[in-house]
């Protein structure tokens, strides 16, 4: 009995400290997607969460000052991502690779300043990183958002400001308002999703480390239909695929073994299924991706 | 001495860059009446009420509510100041349902309050009841009829008691029983003390309802009487800036061979929202065959089975000079001889940003005259365009100049010039003079009627009884799918049976 | 054109005024990154090296964008071209000039433009979000083609990562007017052929039937439906002409100058065509000079790392995005001129 119920046991926890990350940026992605914004930025902010949690976790022994950083620093890149595309009325998905490019041009700059090197940064040890709560964490922001977005006035305002900016305008809410708090608010989020791949999942900030999270957040929130639950659901799904593609490294299938790429690579390849709209298809929010003047 | 207006605009000014939307705005609105301002498209009608209503701040002058100069920052202050709009394209999310919609403009509420819906759908329940407004209140508002959105909207205005109340082209999406239960509710909130505004360019509706009348023109006012002291043609005159032909005097001639060139038998299809449902008809050369019906009746079904059947879960059968076209790409339905004049001309009909002379050849762009050897051929392109633009009088006369700098008016002429370019066979009119100005209207009336005594076969879809009544050799009226009566011009229109067919009642 | 400019200096000076952060002196930096790009005939033999896959990139995304498209993916197209012409010239080394190099860039260009059909058949068939599924593409494409490469056909004469050379019939250089010119760079004739493509691109957009259905589909798609021209088919052909147009990165990269498929020589080739198409303002002629621009900053950056002890060649990075920020937001001008108003 135990020799199968371990086995799903160890998946399942896996399954949930993959998808943490993902969970924690495809909720701020909601939120600045429902509000009307698209986030293609999603994987510079995580990052960038990734990037400062770490050294903060390093120089300072705290995670949890590290996370509470991290959510201060990717709400300031946030900001930068809303002065663009919501004052300059920049090109939301040009303005996101943007923000995306100068996230990776920007670290190897400060990994210079701060450690002399282009590369990682140095390893913060077992006892300072964290060990189980931003799964929990992850799963009381979905349980929160859930409630807030359904059943308070503020998160009528960002449906409608997804769904009908002229209407929310109308009704005396400065739309642009709602907008800049919500992208504030998702790269945040982003960051701190960037955060627990550093201070949880890993030991230490590498370039790179995101490999791709913060758009395959942004797939399981299409996947998922831009409702919280569902999102959640598809982060899980992607946690999963990701967990078993680390168990599936070098087993063998009929004495074959399975190039290690291959496996790597099937997380991507289930998202692209993911978004072909063969499980039904997803409408966006209707004002999404339109500058409102 | 006399009570002080409602609503008085003194020496009112806006210009939106070059344009004069407004210009020297001066009437009165007195309290609790219903006033009508009509005008052409582009007259400054809706400028003029945006003013009002807090979208725009006046250049120069200003606005007396209630004989206090207003200065309104938003919708909201005027909201605040007892005015409340009922917008011709909804300020409804689709995807919410009406309590949350009206739930979203309650006053005095904070960010992380709790939306208590319980007891604001019993409030709203309450008053939706004083007026008999049966509205579904949880579904989404996408589901709902145009008619119940509008209610919903009047339901939003009324919760916040607003006192002046303007309606921008209230009546252009309603069936005709529900533009009489419209005006029936207008009239009940006039007699609760309410000043009622409506924006229109249907004289006939405001002969009927209103009370006093404001008549723009190139952003000026050029009348303003009660409605006792006018008439339709009076009103006319005044809108458009001269007399108008009387299109009935216009040659109808008996084409000699009518044969039959489009044929639908027992037309099925399945879509999300309104379908059609065993459609038969049969279109002559030589006629004019007006489908009426009140939008989204299956008017967009139709159309897409003739254009592009591919994209449609469809059953039955479609001939085009007995060839079946249910299979056919638009591509190669357009080169049976097929044209059409599309129903929402800014998102069908042309590229507005680019020039006349490339909207000019849009599905035409693979014709030998204009294509060769994969290159296009910009000689013949040019002198082609400048020849219609000549013909249809189109303006500005510039090949060159984009499409999105014309006026509507304009613009549809274009349309209109490129479709008839080739002599089609049949043509698919739909709502063919949707926002464009009388002068146009009458003008791409003409051209229908010219075509059809040379022989072409016109499918006219469109909601406007008198349009209808004008062109229409015969008239088949769409209801939910269905065809559910025929009228035909030899034993004489009767406007109310068209009317009330068109609103299901046969 | 004026707002394209002065967006682009915007970033350009705001990005080297960030130099000073790390102790620099801006104005050094600057001259570094002009020395290092246009220093020495060796010097602009690199950059032009660094702007002929710039030029395909740009093209490729400037086409898709014309027909309504967000190319993210010519970084993985260029990748399976690249991969399948390396593939070509390892498994048939014996095929001569100068049909070895022109049957390589025809498989290039069949794949590349393979692998903007599946973006381009997701999109119109099943209405996928063609960014996030070119950027899965990406990845997928370099798992292949680390695969592929150090494991397929490694090269047995190294520890780098990368594979085999491709034989010597494939190569460009003793035929290459370019590579003479600038003796010991990279760059090839190549560059001839991406200006020659740009104007192939232009003419193809801008005087054909089929280029004015393509930018019909980008201007308004339901229009070009009711006009007879099929959206899907469209949107397909677009990304397949991206594909192939990134595909011919490999002949810069393979035949016109390493012979073989290093892992990481595109130095993210197909994200900074996204600044070109958008500095160029998706103009195929406009395209040349844009992609001249960043392979100028590109090359320029690389000697950073040499010239100063805090700024490394990741700044190029740095001053691309501002850029791309610069230019795109055109409504910067607007809002401080109504800042300014409303003081």
């Amino acid at each position: 009995m135990t020799e199968i119920l371990l086995p799903l046991i160890s998946l399942l926890l896996a399954t949930l400290r993959m998808a943490t990350p993902m969970i924690f940026a495809s909720m701020g992605g909601l939120l600045s997607e429902r509000a009307g914004v698209v986030n293609i930025a999603l994987e510079g902010f995580m990052l960038v969460g990734a990037f400062t949690a770490a050294v903060i976790a390093f120089y300072t022994h705290s995670a949890w000052l590290a996370a509470f950083v991290a959510l201060g620093v990717g709400a300031f890149v946030g900001a930068l991502y809303a002065l663009f595309v919501i004052e300059f009325k920049g090109d939301q998905i040009v303005t996101g690779t943007a923000i995306n490019i100068l996230t990776v041009g920007a670290m190897p700059f400060f990994t210079k300043i701060l450690f002399n090197s282009t590369g990682s940064t140095p390893s913060i040890p077992l006892e300072d990183r964290f060990n189980f709560e931003p799964i929990v964490l992850a799963l009381l922001l979905v349980a929160s958002l859930t409630y807030w977005f359904y059943q308070t006035y503020s998160g009528l305002w960002v449906q409608f400001a997804g769904e009908h900016p002229e209407a929310l305008a109308s009704a005396g809410i400065n739309v642009r308002k709602v907008r800049w708090v919500s992208v504030i608010l998702s790269g945040g989020l982003a960051s701190i999703g960037g955060a627990s791949l550093s201070t949880f999942l890993a030991s230490s900030y590498s370039p790179l480390m995101t490999s791709g999270r913060g758009f395959m957040a942004l797939a399981a929130l299409i996947f998922g239909r831009w409702k919280p639950l569902q999102t959640c659901a598809a982060c899980l799904f992607f946690g999963l695929t990701d967990a078993l593609q680390m168990r599936l490294q070098g087993v063998q299938v009929a004495g074959f073994e399975v190039p290690v790429q291959f496996i790597q690579i099937l997380p991507y390849f289930v998202t692209v299924i993911a978004v072909a709209g063969f499980f039904g298809k997803s409408e966006s929010p209707k004002a999404l991706g339109k500058v409102y003047e | 001495m006399t009570p002080t207006p409602a609503v008085e605009f003194v020496g009112v000014h806006k210009a939106f860059g070059e344009f004069h939307a407004a210009e020297d705005l001066h009437f009165k609105i007195a309290e609790g009446c219903i006033h009508a301002i009509v005008g052409e498209n582009g007259a400054g009608k809706s400028t003029s009420m945006k003013l009002l209503f807090g979208f725009y701040r006046p250049d120069k002058g200003h606005i007396k509510v209630r004989g206090a100069v207003a200065k309104f920052q938003s919708p909201a202050d005027a909201m605040t100041c007892g005015i409340g709009m009922v917008h011709q394209h909804f300020m409804l999310a689709e995807t919410h349902s009406a309590l949350d919609n009206i739930l979203l403009f309650e006053k005095n509420t904070s960010a992380f309050q709790k939306l208590n819906r319980k007891e604001h759908k019993e409030r709203l329940q309450n008053l939706a009841a004083e007026y008999q407004f049966h509205i579904d209140w949880d579904s989404p508002i996408g589901q709902l009829s145009v008619g119940t959105q509008q209610r919903i909207e009047l339901l939003k205005i009324l919760s916040q008691n607003s006192k002046i109340i303007i309606l921008d082209e209230p009546t252009a999406v309603l069936t005709p029983l529900e533009i009489v239960d419209l005006f029936r509710n207008l009239q009940k909130l006039k007699k609760e003390g309410r000043t009622i505004i409506i924006i229109t360019h249907k004289l006939k509706e405001v002969m009927n309802n209103a009370d006093s009348v404001t008549v723009l023109r190139g952003g000026r006012v050029v009348a303003n009487s009660s409605i006792h002291q006018t008439s339709i043609e009076q009103l006319a005159e005044h809108m458009v800036g001269r007399k108008l032909k009387n299109l009935d005097s216009h040659p109808r001639l008996k084409v000699s061979d009518q044969k039959s060139i489009l044929k639908i038998s027992r037309l099925n299809v399945q879509n999300k929202f309104s379908a059609l449902k065993n459609l038969s008809l049969e279109l002559k050369s030589g006629e004019i065959l007006g489908i009426a019906g009140v939008e989204g009746n299956g008017q967009d079904e139709l159309i897409q089975s003739l254009l592009s059947p591919r994209s449609l879960k469809l059953k039955g059968q479609i001939e085009i000079n007995s060839i079946s076209s249910v299979r056919l790409s638009t591509a190669r339905i357009r080169s049976l001889g097929f044209s059409a004049f599309p129903e929402d001309r800014l998102r069908y009909g042309v590229l507005t940003s680019r020039p006349a002379y490339e909207n000019f050849i849009l599905g035409y762009q693979r014709s030998r005259e204009y294509s060769q050897f994969g290159f296009l051929r910009f000689k013949n392109i040019f002198k082609k365009t400048a020849a219609a633009m000549e013909s249809f009088d189109i303006r500005p006369r510039q090949i060159e100049k984009s499409v999105g700098s014309m006026s509507g008016g304009n613009q549809q002429k274009l349309v209109v010039a490129r479709e008839l370019q080739t002599n089609p066979q049949i043509i698919l009119a739909a709502k063919p003079t949707r926002g464009v100005d009388i002068g146009a209207v009458e003008f791409i009336h003409e051209q229908l009627l010219n075509s059809r005594n040379s022989g072409a076969a016109v499918l006219l879809v469109s909601s406007e009884l008198e349009e209808l009544m004008t062109l229409a050799d015969r008239i088949l009226v769409l209801f939910k799918g269905q065809l559910v009566a025929e009228f035909d011009r030899k034993n004489g229109y009767n406007e109310i049976a068209i009317g009330s067919a068109m609103g299901g009642h046969t | 054109m004026k707002k394209t400019l002065a967006g682009f200096f915007l970033g350009l000076i705001f990005a080297l005024s960030l130099t000073l952060f790390a102790g620099e002196n801006p104005l050094y930096i600057a001259s570094i990154l002009f020395k290092s790009a246009f220093g020495s005939r060796y010097d602009l033999g690199l950059t032009l090296f660094y702007t002929t896959p710039l030029v395909f990139c740009g093209l490729s995304v400037a086409v898709a964008f014309h027909a309504g498209l967000f190319n993210i993916g010519a970084e993985g197209q260029l990748t399976m071209a690249t991969l399948a012409a390396t593939a070509l010239g390892v498994a048939l080394p014996s095929l001569s000039f100068p049909f070895a190099p022109l049957l390589a860039l025809m498989v290039a260009l069949l794949v590349g433009a393979l692998w903007g059909f599946i973006a381009g058949w997701l999109k119109a068939v099943r209405g996928s979000h063609e960014v996030v599924v070119t950027i899965m593409l990406n990845f997928i494409a370099a798992g292949i083609a680390s695969w592929f490469v150090l494991h397929v056909m490694p090269n047995p004469n190294s520890q780098n990562p990368e594979s085999a050379l491709v034989g010597s019939g494939y190569m460009l250089k003793d035929y290459d007017p370019i590579a003479r010119f600038f003796p010991d760079t990279p760059v090839s004739m190549a560059l001839i052929v991406a200006i020659m493509t740009a104007i192939g691109v232009w003419v193809l957009l801008w005087k054909t039937t089929f280029g004015f259905e393509l930018r019909t589909v980008g201007y308004n798609p339901d229009a070009a439906n009711r006009a007879g021209i099929s959206e899907k088919n469209i949107k397909i052909i677009a990304l397949c002409l991206a594909g192939a147009l990134a595909g011919f990165v490999s002949l810069s990269e393979v035949m016109g100058s390493s012979g073989q498929f290093k892992i990481g020589f595109s130095a993210d080739y197909g994200f900074v065509g996204i600044a070109v198409a958008l500095l160029a303002r998706n103009h195929p002629i406009g395209v040349i000079f844009a992609a001249f621009l960043m392979g100028a900053l590109h090359k320029g950056a690389s000697d950073l790392d040499l010239e100063t002890t805090t700024i490394t060649r990741d700044f190029s990075k740095i001053i691309q995005s501002l850029i791309i920020l610069g230019v795109t937001s055109h409504g910067l001008w607007s809002w401080s001129n109504r800042r300014r108003k409303d003081k």
